[in-house]
């Protein structure tokens, strides 16, 4: 039997017979060559060494490779490893061993408009569930149901991003029948306070109940990133949809669009069947954060609703609506685009600048070239679609366009605030923007004894407004800086 | 009576209060250390427990069953939740004594100015939070300031060095940040603080000493410092934050070594890094660790296929690669060998098991090496093999050796931190990462029955002599009343006391001589260096 050694055999100025295993032996001079031809017989012990931050660091990679204190000593002629890896330190040159990459976040694509679609599509189908049951009248279904699904929406995805945090999977599916139960108990104590108010039947409930229950469902699978399964989910209830143009009536329809929604619900669920159930803790920080989301979800449903609401009273219609809320919904889409493209952008800043001012400049540019995106193809969609309300002369189209263009940007810098991690800010934002709008709605009630649906668009408009300017305000010194952004995905 | 003596009275007849602190071990984890923290906490009844352990996240359930002597028990998250968003200033004095922490590391001789830095942290954490204070942007520009200072491209030896990013920046900051979370906690109110490990374990036993000058008692079973080298791999960072936090990382084992009372490494070997990490030799007082010999018997019974155990975490430093490559060279010579892993990877490890498996399969080991994860009985998982492998490439004094050796088997292990001293002859060392050497002497222990009946008895006797638990605790109580001002009466085990059982190891000798060194190749001149790791130094015992 042979035993192969890996190492280059010594050379004369090595050590010799006599002094091989004398460990007691001390040279202080050492043998720098021998030493240096036995690393160099490893390529991987060469990159370490080379590729060392100080002499340390070479001295715990000699050990892992076999070079002992005792080695290097009646071996090498060294004190100690500490002293032989202060030679090869000060010997061998630096080498750059880059680090395995790190995932970047990725640039928004073309698949984001798609995304943008899943929230947008549904408002058609839930065109065809109100046609059918004849629900025309009560105008708050919509506005109620995305209102509190919204809010918990946003509270269960902070609780949700948590766990992920914590590796804690378990939890997914406790997570996901509690943001559906949670949002199907506040949607129908929501529903009957309205209906006692504004008027309704229980069907008007069990409708917004359902409605609540699928958003939440299918932010469940966004959160999931189970787009592909909620297209899929999708498909009758757009079959049915294109269905009730001519051939099926709104009523058969409607089953298409029931059976969308229970599939939806049920792929939400799936993993509560798979999956142990583990209570989950959360920490009191996080608890106040899935708090302050729930406002913010809330203020965002409040907002779309009050534009629901005065709009279909303004124009005795809901056409109106419909074409001035076109714009929003074609670009929540671009919205998921222009922000992934910003955290890519200032990523890629991020790597590659060693300079502060530098980075905060790239980012400024990097924030202005989204914001100029969105705002530019919401203002080209916003002019066709003012043009399409010219053609078919429908009533206060200009100003509500005007209003949901602006609450529009609104939400889209409320996006960018809320993922950069200012949600305090946002909530911010949203103190101003109610206290405008309540502050001209009141206005017009003390002086007229009612509120005019017109003067209603127009508070939303100005606290659309008011809620961008606050943004701008709010934004100096926060979305230029690096702790806003992450440098990997 | 003096009021001291009259304290230490009070502590001999009522026990001490004792903060334990550990990072990322007792009581979540699995291993070695934290097999020692039980064993401690169990062996020292007496004494009370208050258990500070630093773990990663938070919401992780304990996997050790706490012993009725634990008072209480605290966790220090690092990940999980930061603030969100970042403050636009850090209160007055934080950002002055940050700064200053961090413009230390770029100083050579900047240690000093390091320690103090912590403590001006310390006091001003008691006074306000400092949670997510240090986010800012003068932070940011400090460690910029030192990376760039640190990788000086006039210096012959970073002409080639990467400009430092600002996300290399950002990162070193989040990570200082993190790692000093245990030091803003309230600090514990104990008799004494032992700390399990250096490096971030101390943090909390420092903030004791400053605030209650409570004394600290330092074990070292692997060397912190030389772990995190092995870890903060060229592969995973920046040289910029490498850079950075390696000499945060030896700054702070340096402030461990000032402030603790005494420092026990798990091995004598592992003196040299202590010391060289400017410890006082004087403080130092190596403590192995010690096996319940009433667990763990021996077996003449032996599978029926030639099998090797390995046991233990699943863990870059416990190369589990070369262990593989070793039985893929075993398996060539002995195709019916059969390889079996024990243990199970850490969340953080998971990726590594998954780099293992897949070597394994690149290997074609197929079902002959088999990844059995947890054991309930380790004492059945040693018998399960006729030898048992360690790998390690950085160790203290390995749970793992010392149990296979009590239980009598016949081990093959690396020549890292306190092995050589654990085996003291009794067993196969061979130099870390050689697959090649390593498969040598297991060929020669498998086919060999007598030799591994002669290396596991002489294994067995050694531990049963040298390394028991109730050694290893009177030392750790002796040690607890010296630094709390109780006068130690308990027998010491002085350094280089450790001995071999010369007839066994004699007679060991000679049979391996042989039987296998004799064939040798004589035209390689290496044999010196390999005779030299296989039957190693201690042979007939360094006796005094």
């Amino acid at each position: 039997m042979t035993l192969v050694n890996r190492r280059p055999q010594f050379e004369s100025g090595g050590p010799s017979d006599s002094d091989g295993d004398a460990p007691h032996l001390v040279r202080l001079a050492g043998d720098a060559r021998g030493l240096l031809d036995w690393i160099c017989a490893d390529p991987k012990l060469v990159d370490h060494c080379a590729s060392a931050v100080d002499s340390m660091e070479v001295a715990a990679r000699l050990e892992t490779f076999g070079l002992s204190a005792r080695v290097v000593s009646s071996k090498f002629g060294y004190p100690n490893v500490f002293a032989a890896a202060e030679v090869v330190f000060d010997t061998i040159p630096y080498i750059d061993v880059k680090p395995k990459a790190q995932p970047m976040p990725p640039m928004g694509r073309p698949f984001d408009l798609l995304r943008g679609a899943l929230y947008a599509i549904p408002a058609v189908f839930f065109s065809v569930i109100i046609l059918s049951f004849g629900l025309g009248r009560h105008w708050w279904l919509l506005p109620v149901g995305l209102t509190v699904s919204w809010g918990t929406s946003q509270a269960f995805s902070v609780l949700g991003w948590s766990m992920r945090a914590h590796n804690d999977q378990r939890s997914d599916s406790l997570l996901a029948a509690s943001s559906m139960f949670t949002t199907a108990v506040f949607c129908f104590v929501a529903a009957l306070v309205v209906r006692s108010i504004l008027g309704g039947t229980m069907t008007c409930v069990a409708v917004t109940v359902s409605l609540g229950v699928y958003i939440s469902a299918s932010s469940i699978l966004i959160f999931h990133s189970a787009e592909r399964l909620l297209i899929l989910c999708l498909i009758p209830a757009l079959v049915g949809s294109l269905l009730s143009l001519g051939v099926l009536s709104f009523r058969a329809a409607s089953w298409f669009v029931v059976a969308s929604a229970g599939l939806v619900v049920i792929g939400a669920l799936g993993s509560v069947a798979a999956d142990r159930w583990r209570r989950p803790t959360f920490s009191r920080d996080v608890r106040r954060q899935a708090l302050k989301f729930l406002t913010y979800g809330v203020g965002c449903g409040l907002m779309t609703s009050s534009v629901v609401g005065f709009g279909t009273a303004g124009a005795k219609a809901s056409g109106a609506v419909a074409i001035a809320a076109g714009p929003l919904l074609v670009t929540l889409g671009l919205m998921e685009w222009q922000l992934r493209s910003l955290r890519s952008r200032t990523a890629a800043a991020m790597s590659q600048t060693s300079d502060l001012a530098h980075f905060s400049r790239q980012a400024r540019s990097a924030l202005a070239r989204s914001i100029t995106t969105y705002v530019g193809s919401l203002a080209v969609i916003s002019a066709m679609a003012g043009v399409v309300a010219a053609v078919r002369h429908v009533a206060m189209a200009p100003l509500l366009i005007l209003t949901v263009d602006a609450l529009g940007i609104s939400f889209f810098l409320a996006l960018i605030f809320v993922s950069a991690g200012f949600i305090d800010r946002v909530l911010r934002a949203w103190l101003v923007t109610f206290f405008v709008m309540v502050s001209t709605l009141l206005a017009d009630f003390i002086s007229t004894g009612h509120v005019a649906s017109d003067v209603g668009i127009l508070a939303v408009l100005l606290a659309s407004s008011a809620a961008i300017v606050t943004f701008i305000v709010l934004a100096r010194g926060g979305l230029t800086s690096p702790f806003t952004y992450e440098s990997r995905s | 009576m003096t009021n001291d003596a009259a304290a230490s009275s009070d502590h001999e007849s009522q026990g001490l209060h004792i903060a334990l602190l550990s990072e990322g071990t007792y009581p979540y984890h699995p291993g070695g250390v934290s097999v020692w923290c039980d064993q401690l906490i169990r062996g020292m009844a007496p004494h009370r427990f208050s258990v500070y352990s630093i773990v990663a996240l938070s919401g992780t359930e304990p996997t050790w069953e706490l012993p009725a002597n634990v008072v209480d028990l605290h966790s220090v998250c690092l990940w999980g939740d930061l603030p969100t968003s970042a403050p636009s200033s850090a209160p007055p004095g934080v950002q002055v004594a940050f700064n200053r922490l961090v413009s230390s590391l770029a100083d050579p001789d900047g240690r000093l100015d390091f320690l103090e830095a912590l403590h001006q942290l310390f006091d001003l954490s008691r006074e306000q939070p400092l949670f997510g204070t240090l986010r800012t942007s003068s932070s940011l520009e400090a460690v910029l300031e030192v990376m760039k200072a640190m990788t000086p491209r006039e210096h012959s030896r970073y002409s080639a060095a990467p400009v430092c990013t600002v996300a290399d920046a950002r990162l070193a900051l989040d990570l200082i940040e993190r790692q000093l979370r245990p030091l803003f906690e309230p600090p514990p109110e104990v008799d004494l603080c032992h700390a399990t490990s250096n490096g971030l374990a101390i943090l909390p036993g420092l903030g004791a000493h400053w605030a209650h000058g409570t004394p600290l008692v330092l074990s070292e079973h692997g060397i912190y410092l030389r772990e995190r080298y092995l870890s903060y791999d060229a592969s995973t960072y920046t040289f910029a934050v490498r850079g950075v936090m390696l000499s945060f990382f030896k700054y702070l084992t340096w402030a461990g070594y000032q402030v603790a009372a005494a420092v026990a490494p798990g091995s004598e070997y592992n003196c040299l890094w202590l010391e060289a990490n400017g410890c006082d030799p004087e403080r130092i007082r190596p403590i192995y660790n010690g096996v319940d010999a009433v667990n763990f018997i021996r077996s003449s019974a032996e599978p029926d296929v030639p099998t090797l155990v390995w046991l233990g975490r699943i863990d870059p430093l416990k190369d589990v690669e070369t262990l593989l490559h070793t039985f893929a060279k075993v398996r060539r010579m002995m195709p019916g060998a059969r390889l079996r892993i024990f243990g199970t990877a850490s969340k953080q490890n998971q990726g590594y098991l998954e780099l293992c498996e897949s070597l394994a399969r690149s290997l074609e080991l197929g079902d002959s090496a088999t990844f059995e994860g947890h054991v309930e009985s380790v004492l059945d998982a040693y018998h399960a093999g006729h030898i048992v492998l360690l790998t390690s490439i950085s160790e203290g004094f390995p749970y793992t050796l010392i149990e296979a050796m009590a239980s009598g088997k016949a081990t093959v292990a690396t020549d890292v931190g306190g092995v050589r001293e654990a085996t003291g002859g009794a067993g196969i060392i061979v130099p870390p990462q050689d697959p090649e050497r390593m498969a040598e002497a297991c060929l020669i222990l498998l086919r060999d029955a007598s030799l591994r009946e002669i290396v596991g008895r002489a294994a067995r006797e050694r531990i049963l002599s040298r390394f028991t638990l109730e050694q290893s605790l009177a030392i750790f109580g002796d040690l607890y009343r010296e630094v709390t001002g109780g006068i130690s009466s308990a027998p010491v085990l002085e350094r280089h006391q450790i001995r071999t059982d010369k007839e066994l190891l004699e007679q060991f000798v000679m049979h391996l001589v042989e039987r296998s060194v004799g064939q040798l190749d004589p035209s390689d001149e290496t044999h010196e260096l390999n005779s030299e790791h296989w039957l190693l130094d201690g042979v007939g015992g360094s006796s005094p």
